[in-house]
């Protein structure tokens, strides 16, 4: 064996031994905890330990098992043969699971913009620069529904909206306009879910942008009522460059909530009508726990990996642009 | 002379009434504007509000309230408490209850302590494979929970968790975020306080609890609250996790209504109010740790 190793591969085969034995000797000093270093690592790794379990138990393996699982067959006895990007092909050719990522992205394209207006909208009035009385009340007001679960906040809407007699078309009947089927409706159905998911989550933008603008210092607004900036120019030239990271911050974790939304269309539409509130976490819950199809399952599962990573990626990059403010 | 001293003040006096003009208006336009922020803050405020205060006033209100027309606003008698009385008698609404505390209670001690000795670590101690781990749990934040879910499941029906607390807790034991909050929080601890203990004769164990602990008590109400939200609002791992009836937590409980008596609106109201109810009394007395748990879940990117 020895002779088939060139001699280029001396140097790494005693650069491995090398790390391998210091390895092993911080490992022993650790382990015996005879300097002060080495007893604040034992106890730094002791400490760390559930984190590391956590990590490579709950998180890596099963991440791994999902990749797995995407490029081969399953049956109840578990992993069948590789079957390459098999998986993924099913996929694309089913309508049902490009319906409900077209659906997903639809929801998402009409409820963060709203959402992001709503809370920098909120942000502006209820920032302490403004002195609004009871701003306080106002603030915790429009944060509450932030709170709620959104299965709760499927049924108070879904009964909001019920289209005999919920609240919104009793008010649409009395100023005599047309009555709206929203849930039931296939085209209203994604507003209507959006409008929930917007009344739930403006609250969280508006904490963030507040963050925001309260970091904001006062001698640049003054310096421009000075030049003889008007409110809208203040807003265009100072405000929002500066409030440009929270915006960012909030838009891309949005995002990603949004392209995850499973419980509001679950509860309030189970996916209806006729698959037009189906989202992809919705098609892979189906698809794994009703189905029992986990190949195809899991393979929606890294589509949708990938989406919410390149929204994180993107987010990093613009962050490391944004530090020269 | 005279004409000049006479024509002087004037032109004064009417730069100064123009000045003052000019700031009453100034002031008055700002007095405006913000009467006009405040009406159009009070409209969304309703608008905030009211689905809210409808869900109550509608689980209040007796079966056939509901379906008059033109609507009737409040109800008939505030104190009907008809519909919690048949939702607790039909559906085991307490053993919901129950569930939910164990589960939130569970997950909120656990991963505090979890959190607390992790992010000691990675703040204050040095070891090796330090940045490595710290790196991985980052790593960790970027994922969607949705990328393990069917794995953990298979792993957790394998291992005959289904239908069991352990199970239901699943992978809320820990919280990544409150490994990343408690470090951030462990960092503002002076390294002197820590060198002072050493040299003192205090050993790690002693250090951790007597000086880093009671110096990171916000990080932990922080934590705490957090994580009351998240595991009481927990839905889709409950769902996949607990099929029988007596081992649901509250949230996927009421869910149950939405396919089985969709049409009994007083009844769905009364479930979703007393779902929310505890989340909204905790807010209402501890408002600013709500709005800053909530806050660092979008700084944590």
């Amino acid at each position: 064996m020895p002779t088939g190793i060139s001699p280029a591969s001396h140097p790494k085969r005693n650069s491995m031994t090398l790390a391998i034995r210091r390895i092993a000797n911080y490992s022993t000093s650790v382990i015996a905890g005879r300097t002060l270093a080495s007893r604040e690592a034992r106890i730094a790794y002791l400490f760390t330990f559930p984190t590391f379990i956590y990590i490579v138990i709950i998180f890596f393996l099963p991440a791994g098992y999902t990749l797995l699982l995407s490029t081969h067959t399953w049956s109840i006895a578990g992993l069948g043969r590789f079957v390459g990007l098999e998986n993924f092909l099913e996929l694309a050719r089913d309508s049902l699971f490009i319906k409900s990522l077209r659906n997903s992205l639809v929801f998402t394209l009409l409820s963060v913009p709203f959402t992001l207006l709503c809370g920098l909208l909120a942000a502006m009035a209820f920032q302490s620069r403004v002195k609004l009385p009871l701003r306080n009340v106002f603030k915790a007001g429009y944060f509450m529904p932030l709170i709620v679960s959104l299965v709760a906040v499927a049924f108070v809407w879904k009964w909001m909206f019920n289209p005999s007699i919920g609240l919104i078309n009793n008010i649409l009947r009395s100023l005599s306009l047309p009555e709206q089927g929203f849930l039931d409706d296939t085209r209203q159905v994604l507003p209507s879910l959006a409008i929930m998911y917007i009344w739930a989550r403006l609250g969280f933008a508006m904490v963030i942008f507040i963050a925001g603008l309260e970091g904001i210092s006062q001698d640049y607004y003054d310096a421009a009522a000075i030049d003889g900036a008007s409110r809208w120019q203040q807003f265009i030239t100072i405000t929002f460059p500066l409030l440009n990271p929270q915006i960012i911050l909030v838009l891309i974790l949005e995002m990603i909530t949004s392209l995850r939304t499973f419980d509001l269309p679950y509860i309030a539409a189970q996916g209806g009508p006729a698959h037009s509130s189906r989202t992809v976490v919705l098609h892979i819950y189906d698809s794994a726990f009703q189905y029992f199809r986990m190949g195809t399952a899991a393979a929606g599962a890294i589509i949708l990996f990938c989406l919410i990573l390149a929204l994180t990626l993107l987010q990093r990059r613009l962050f490391s642009r944004q530090i020269e403010y | 002379m005279e004409h000049q001293r006479l024509h002087t003040p004037t032109s004064i006096k009417l730069l100064l009434a123009l000045r003052i003009h000019l700031q009453t208006r100034g002031k008055l336009s700002a007095y405006l504007g913000k009467l006009f922020i405040f009406l159009a803050a009070s409209v969304g405020l309703v608008v905030m509000l009211w689905p809210l205060a409808w869900t109550v006033m509608t689980s209040l209100k007796q079966p056939q309230e509901v379906h008059r027309f033109p609507i009737t606003w409040f109800p008939d008698n505030w104190l009907y408490f008809q519909n919690y009385i048949e939702l607790f008698t039909r559906y085991p609404l307490p053993r919901w209850l129950f569930n939910s505390t164990i589960l939130t209670a569970t997950s909120v001690i656990s991963s505090l302590f979890f959190s607390a000795i992790s992010g000691y670590a990675f703040a204050k101690l040095r070891f090796r494979g330090k940045e490595f781990l710290f790196i991985s749990v980052i790593a960790l934040l970027m994922m969607p929970p949705e990328i393990t879910l069917i794995p953990l499941y298979l792993m957790f029906n394998w291992a005959g968790l289904v239908n069991t607390y352990p199970g239901i807790i699943g992978s809320n034991w820990m919280s990544v975020v409150g490994v990343f909050i408690m470090r951030q929080f462990m960092e503002t601890i002076p390294s002197d306080y820590i060198d002072a203990a050493r040299i003192d004769g205090a050993n790690e164990f002693q250090i951790f609890a007597q000086v880093a602990l009671p110096l990171t008590v916000p990080g932990f109400v922080t934590l705490a609250v957090l994580k009351t939200i998240l595991s009481w609002n927990d839905f889709l791992w409950p769902l996949v996790m607990a099929t029988r009836t007596e081992m649901m937590p509250i949230t996927v409980g009421i869910q149950i209504f939405s396919t089985a008596f969709y049409v009994e609106y007083t009844l769905v109201t009364a479930g979703a109010v007393i779902s929310m109810l505890p989340l909204i009394i905790m807010f209402l007395f501890l408002q600013r740790w709500v709005m800053q748990s909530m806050m660092l879940v979008g700084i944590k990117g």
